[in-house]
């Protein structure tokens, strides 16, 4: 990657973040320096699947009616899908590490307000990662070599501050399990059953539910690998299924705050009545 | 310099000169909110009419080379030049009324069935003139601009800064398509495309640069609230225009020290 032609510390810093945070940046002795983006653009494909169950979770679903049929599945299974989830860690990260570069080029102790977007080119078969955040320094003080990152700003960042913890990283954790439905699960997604078996049974899709759990807990997993000891703060998990070709696909995503206290808890402040000029 | 009443400039329309002589006589519209309203007054400013701009624009053809990725820089004057028309007539409807400033200024892109290479550019917002009679008007002498909300504006003085101007970058990059060997190569596989992602990169950059270079002009110490939008428009998948907008600011002089924000605890829903 070429460096970026915009230089450090010449001229007008630009800011993403709002006027709001930018008040509370100032007031806590943050100085923006500027505008940081990292970025990386990802082949989407399969090679390197292997055989489902090859690596990382697999569950079999037996089919209760015993063989039928040539045409009758026999089973279905879940699995996760390591490739993919290897390939969007990878992007996120080169995505990462070009955004602390250029982070670090402006002598920057910190990445506030970052803002992540992952999103499918619709051109070639690809997903793009973008990160981008306001690189600041704290005034009158030497740049660390690694400069911290963090989701929140403003006010949000303000308060965690007075609460006594310190932003290190931001924690980001996903994972991605396929669900080859079997012959119970698929009468129940299609809300319909067979004259031969019957109805779909009434109650709970167990190998989708099983899919979703699963998906959920890999994601907290990775993002607990990442906190070495630190607490995840203000995290936000998103679940989502996507339809592709061999079936439905859940794919967790789980973000937050990676902090660390820094001073001992100190007594909120009374709530005061506020008067919100704030349109909604 | 405020243009002298009832002399418009030439490129607005009679009809702006009429709905400006109104608003001369003391009636004044505007697209505040109520709690926009408040704040504006509260930071001594008083509206003085809602201004707009527009510009439509026939967005000419660019050859673009398949497999590489570069910058159409025909489209980029011509996406840059149609929003800086209509971003001036704004302007100079602000400066008929003798304004300061623009703020809530929003940029928008039509496109109409009447032509398929043509847009609508508009900028519109709601000039603003100070009460104290001191004058906010930028180093070139043109009333300020910006996106910045009535709440984000009375925020922003407060903290000791004032608006110098809405600032844009942008930059129509066609991004290459992938040749065969290379598309087979890749074929589903994992990999980073080193293409794909320094097109990206250097297209946001050059938006970035460009509204940067745009805000030192104005002498601004820096640049709030940076939006960086990309569009496809009519062009499809693989050209993109990368915009960049945002508010260049510059530290009051002589403005007292910011007030120390206090921490709320909202109870709202």
């Amino acid at each position: 990657m070429t460096e970026p032609s915009r230089t450090a510390r010449t001229g007008a810093w630009s800011s993403a973040l709002s006027t709001n945070d930018f008040a509370a940046t100032r007031a806590m002795g943050l100085q923006p320096l500027a505008f940081v983006q990292g970025c990386s653009v990802v082949s989407w494909g399969f090679l390197g699947a292997g055989a489902p169950g090859a690596r990382g979770y697999y569950e079999q679903f037996p089919c209760p009616h015993g063989f039928v049929s040539a045409d009758h599945r026999l089973y279905g299974y879940n699995y996760e899908q390591t490739w993919l989830e290897e390939a969007w860690f990878g992007g996120l990260r080169a995505a990462y590490d070009r955004l602390l570069d250029e982070a670090r080029r402006y002598e920057a102790h910190g990445v506030i307000g970052v803002s992540a977007r992952v999103e499918r080119l619709a051109a070639p078969p690809a997903v793009e990662f973008s990160l981008s955040g306001t690189a600041v320094a704290l005034e009158g003080s030497a740049a660390p070599g690694a400069p911290f990152t963090t989701f929140l700003a403003g006010q949000k960042l303000r308060k965690l501050v007075e609460a006594g913890f310190a932003p290190v990283a931001i924690a980001v954790g996903f994972a991605s399990v396929g669900v080859l439905a079997s012959c119970v699960t698929e009468y129940q997604l299609r809300g319909v059953g067979t004259v031969t078996y019957g109805a779909a049974p009434v109650g709970e899709i167990d190998q989708l539910v099983r899919a979703h759990t699963q998906a959920r807990a890999l994601a907290r997993e990775r993002v607990r690998d990442q906190l070495g000891g630190d607490v995840l703060h203000a995290a936000r998990l998103v679940v989502r299924e996507v339809e592709a070709a061999g079936g439905p696909q859940v794919e967790a995503e789980l973000r937050g705050n990676r902090v660390r206290r820094f001073k001992d808890v100190e007594p909120l402040p009374p709530p005061r009545p506020v008067v919100r000029l704030v349109d909604r | 310099m405020a243009a002298e009443p009832g002399r418009l400039p030439a490129d607005l329309p009679a009809d702006a000169g009429r709905r400006l002589a109104e608003l001369e006589r003391g009636l004044f519209t505007s697209d505040l909110s109520v709690n926009e309203f408040l704040l504006v007054k509260e930071a001594g400013f008083h509206p003085l009419g809602f201004v707009m701009g527009s510009s439509i624009y026939h967005i000419g053809l660019q050859a673009r080379r398949w497999g590489r990725s570069q910058e159409l820089t025909k489209l980029t004057s011509a996406m840059y030049e149609a929003r800086e028309l209509a971003m001036n007539r704004m302007e100079e409807e602000a400066d008929a009324l003798g304004a300061d400033g623009v703020v809530g200024v929003r940029l928008d892109v039509n496109y109409y069935e009447f032509g398929s290479d043509a847009a609508e550019f508009i900028a519109m917002g709601t000039a603003i003139r100070a009460e104290d009679g001191r004058s906010y008007r930028n180093v070139a002498g043109k009333p300020f601009t910006s996106d910045l909300s009535g709440q984000a504006f009375w925020t922003l003085l407060r903290v000791g800064h004032v608006p110098l101007g809405l600032v844009m970058g942008t930059c129509v990059y066609h991004i290459a398509h992938r040749g065969l060997s290379q598309s087979l190569s890749q074929l589903g596989r994992n990999v980073e495309l080193p293409n794909y992602t320094q097109a990206l990169y250097d297209a946001r950059e050059l938006a970035m640069t460009r509204m940067q270079d745009e805000a030192n002009r104005l002498e601004a110490s820096g640049v709030v609230e940076v939006k960086l939008v990309e569009k496809s428009h009519t062009w499809g998948s693989h050209t993109i225009e990368f915009l960049a907008l945002g508010t260049a600011v510059a530290a009051a002089p002589g403005a007292p020290p910011p007030p120390t924000p206090q921490s709320v605890i909202s109870l709202d829903l």
